[in-house]
């Protein structure tokens, strides 16, 4: 039931794209690792700036983030563990992944989120 | 041999140190040529073991793995070193660059070895298993590379790790678990000493990270109560049981009496070694269970009413 509704969900957004009228949320989770201190954080395109929330849209868009396929991740030793979810017209679709399951399209947004959360600390 | 990713994700990257060759003058390059030395001389010399397989398998090391990158990991063929948060502004930054500790070198290139021998599910208590091991032979590293006996070592894994903005001696202590850091933006050390502690988690595949401190503080229990080079005897046996005797899904008491009956077999049933383990797995709050032949003497005792 979920797949079919994250299919059509995805489909529509991929289809669409963001639009820059709607707002997003973005929430970002990072553990595991060698030291194994999570960080995380939340970001509200309304917060950002037009053309930071241009850029984060456009990177949401680019990892094919509501359509994409992700490769199974198995627990690896002392790989971070991601797992980004993302919050668009009234509904939400979550991705995860280990460092080597990571598809490099992810790896701009990736590395933004985790600058966002460190920064935070 | 070393490779350099140059600060991205293509993998292994540019050739920077291969076997033999002086070094680079590159702190990353050369902390992760000399550690892997030292462990491969681990080992070697003391173990009798060629290389992770034990076949002489070539040590792969990456190094500034992507930018602002505070991790390092064995990927099942290779370790993977990043720079630490050198992305962030001085006073914001938390971590060096992951080479800086040799421990950590011993722990990843351990994960390897764990790979080819017990094959340590990563989750739950066999993961914290693995990651005790990889801590226990990182610090066995450190501490031949410093000449230091089980009473002088310090016990900590990453020391060196954090930056001056952190309070904390190192990520991990074997010897007081739960202590290593204490700061205002990190929060405390996590890892419990004890089984009354075990911490119930989904997270970090079950908190590999945090319950190993119960078996890592059994590991110092016996090498302390051992003495001398902690690698001669207790990572002996430990060494030993990782190799023929652990299983992939073995829990904390599983692994204790495999210790226990390694220590046997090396040591001799009841020496000072063996009473060691089980006073070191004792002091963690995991008691062994005894052999069969044992366990039935003992009843058999209590069934007679004799003392």
């Amino acid at each position: 039931m979920w797949k079919k509704f994250s299919a059509v969900f995805g489909l529509a957004l991929a289809c669409n794209l963001i639009n820059m009228q709607d707002q997003f949320q973005l929430h970002f989770e990072r553990s595991g690792g060698f030291a194994a201190i999570m960080v995380q954080v939340a970001v509200r395109s309304d917060s950002l700036d037009a053309k930071e929330a241009h850029k984060v849209a456009s990177m949401i868009e680019n990892c094919q983030f509501f359509d994409g396929e992700i490769p199974e991740s198995k627990p690896s030793p002392d790989q971070f563990y991601y797992v980004i979810r993302v919050l668009y017209r009234g509904q939400e679709q979550e991705v995860s992944f280990t460092d080597a399951a990571m598809p490099e399209r992810y790896r701009p947004l990736v590395h933004y989120l985790s600058l966002k959360a460190r920064e935070k600390k | 041999m070393i490779y350099d990713a140059e600060n991205g994700s293509a993998m292994p990257g540019r050739l920077a140190r291969a076997e033999g060759d002086a070094a680079t003058g590159d702190a990353a390059t050369d902390e992760a040529y000399d550690g892997a030395g030292a462990t491969f001389d681990l080992y070697y010399e003391i173990f009798e073991r060629n290389s992770i397989d034990n076949q002489g398998m070539d040590l792969i090391s990456i190094v500034h793995y992507l930018q602002g990158y505070d991790n390092a990991f064995w990927n099942g063929e290779r370790m993977v070193y990043g720079d630490g948060d050198e992305d962030l502004p001085e006073d914001q930054r938390l971590f060096n660059r992951f080479t800086i500790a040799i421990d950590i070198i011993g722990h990843e290139l351990t994960h390897g070895v764990t790979q080819y021998e017990a094959g340590l599910v990563y989750k739950d208590q066999p993961g914290a298993l693995n990651e005790s091991f990889s801590d226990v032979f990182g610090s066995l590293v450190k501490q031949r590379a410093k000449m230091q006996t089980a009473d002088e070592a310090d016990w900590l894994i990453g020391e060196g790790l954090f930056t001056s903005n952190v309070h904390g001696a190192g990520i991990r202590s074997m010897k007081n678990p739960g202590t290593a850091y204490n700061d205002p933006i990190l929060g405390k050390d996590p890892q419990p000493a004890h089984m009354r502690d075990y911490v119930q988690t989904t997270s970090d595949n079950g908190g590999v990270h945090i319950n190993s401190g119960i078996p890592n503080r059994a590991f110092f229990g016996v090498a302390k109560a051992l003495g001398g080079y902690a690698w001669q005897k207790a990572g002996k046996i430990w060494y030993i049981a990782l190799r023929d005797k652990l299983a992939a899904n073995d829990d904390f008491h599983t692994a204790a009496n495999k210790t226990f009956e390694v220590a046997a077999a090396l040591y001799g049933k009841n020496s000072p070694a063996q009473l060691a383990v089980q006073k070191g797995w004792d002091e963690v709050g995991i008691t062994l269970h005894l052999d069969k032949k044992q366990g039935c003497g003992k009843n058999f005792r209590q069934f007679l009413g004799w003392p």
